[in-house]
């Protein structure tokens, strides 16, 4: 138990750095930046207890934003994706009761791409509407959130599929 | 209790992402110039829609109050002007008004009176004048501690002091039954110039009324047979159906004026 939290702890402060520090300066066609901070989301175990992940996924948004500084848009952002995880999971792996029985060791990287598509597309909808604020710039909302959710969606299923399959 | 504290555990993951979304927007309404503009924009409209809307339902609610305080505004403006009618004339009797609801008011009778909300204990006396807004409406003619009985302009007892305002001819009103919206003069000497349309308002020569306050308009006139007085037929201003706060008028010096006349009079 004790290097389960030790291992999400690590994974918390590694991918806030790497987001803040590295990922945020990486512009993909001059707009585009891939959010492999959210790794931390769809990785986050299913077993746990999902209030505790509520305000995980909050802090974690909210050490991004210090870096970034941002407000509270991450904290907004991280923290709606981590809201709607399980209706992603119950959806993707069809799983009504327990989801919390998903192993993603197991998961076909079709699926896996389509359970971090929602996920990302969520904590994209949510970042760029807190970012823009105007609901007169919905259709630009709307094409960044799926271009960058489809990179972002991309990076991210590449990444857990080498982080899962290694253990 | 402990519903409630099931329904917390129960929707616990809604509140906590509830509380923890506001506070993100919050931070994030203080991250920017733009933000702050745009949420101070929002809030803006937010708080005037709910302002307006709980105004709207507060004027609703308060309506009575609101009632009783114009009331109370209109008995001292009333109060105000009559005494300030008494100062351009010359005679300072110092009127006093009180504000008093109607009970129950009836019209189809011959001999018609109103029921008032306010009595001996409120200081009404018999012989007190009645007006409305518009006009005259009636005498206090009983009281008992906490109503008071009215005689309506409608009751063929009752005869009040009138005059002409444009040739200041006096007469007397009284009402012969028939039609709700109409009294009589008479006793209008026939050299009085005359018009239909002209507005007749109170003589002022008894202890009861003062002078000037509105009664009706001519609606027809004819000279009365073997006589030099006109018969003249009044519109009232006030609709006597639909009465609802009326003003009681009080002359503090009616005892002391009535001594004189009644001493005269012996």
């Amino acid at each position: 138990m004790n290097n389960r939290v030790f291992s999400l702890f690590a994974l918390f402060v590694g991918l806030v750095l790497a987001q803040s520090l590295l990922f945020d300066r990486l512009l993909v066609a001059q707009h585009y930046v891939p959010y492999v901070s959210l790794l931390f989301i769809v990785l986050y175990p299913t077993d746990l207890r999902q209030t505790m992940f509520l305000v995980v996924a909050f802090l974690y948004g909210l050490s991004i934003d210090l870096l970034s500084v941002s407000g509270g848009m991450h904290a907004g952002a991280c923290l709606s994706a981590a809201f709607l995880r399980p209706v992603v999971l119950r959806s993707v792996f069809g799983i009504s009761s327990d989801y919390s029985a998903v192993k993603f060791s197991k998961i076909p990287f079709a699926q896996w791409f389509i359970y971090c598509l929602l996920v990302v597309m969520t904590h994209h909808l949510v970042l760029f509407g807190l970012s823009d604020f105007s609901l007169n710039r919905w259709v630009w909302i709307l094409q960044k959130t799926i271009f960058n959710g489809l990179l972002t969606a991309a990076v991210v299923s590449i990444f857990m599929f080498f982080f899962v399959s290694k253990k | 209790m402990q519903q409630l504290i099931n329904a917390i555990i129960k929707f616990r993951n809604v509140l906590v992402f509830s509380v923890l979304f506001l506070f993100s927007l919050l931070l994030t309404s203080k991250s920017s110039a733009y933000h702050r503009e745009v949420f101070s924009k929002w809030s803006t409209g937010i708080g005037s829609w709910m302002h307006q809307s709980s105004s709207a339902f507060g004027h609703y609610i308060n309506l009575a109050k609101d009632n009783q305080r114009l009331s109370e505004e209109n008995e001292l403006l009333l109060t105000e002007l009559l005494q300030k009618k008494q100062t351009d004339d010359n005679q300072l009797i110092p009127y006093k008004v009180g504000v008093a609801r109607v009970l129950r008011n009836s019209f189809m009778l011959d001999y018609n009176y109103l029921t008032i909300n306010i009595g001996e204990n409120h200081g009404i006396r018999p012989e007190m004048g009645v007006v409305s807004a518009k006009g005259i409406v009636g005498v206090v003619r009983h009281t008992t501690p906490r109503y008071a009985q009215v005689m309506s302009v409608l009751n063929k007892d009752l005869q009040v002091n009138a005059k002409l305002l444009k040739s200041n001819h006096f007469g007397s009103l009284k009402w012969t039954g028939g039609s709700a919206t109409q009294v009589n003069l008479v006793d209008v000497p026939n050299t009085a110039p005359i018009q239909i349309g002209d507005t007749v308002t109170t003589g002022g020569m008894s202890t009861i009324f003062p002078a000037g306050i509105p009664i009706g308009t001519i609606q027809n006139y004819s000279r009365k047979p073997l006589t030099n007085f006109y018969e003249i037929e009044v519109d009232l201003f006030q609709d006597m159906t639909n009465l609802g706060v009326i003003y009681v008028i009080e002359n503090p010096d009616r005892l002391e004026i009535n001594s004189f006349q009644n001493l005269s009079n012996e």
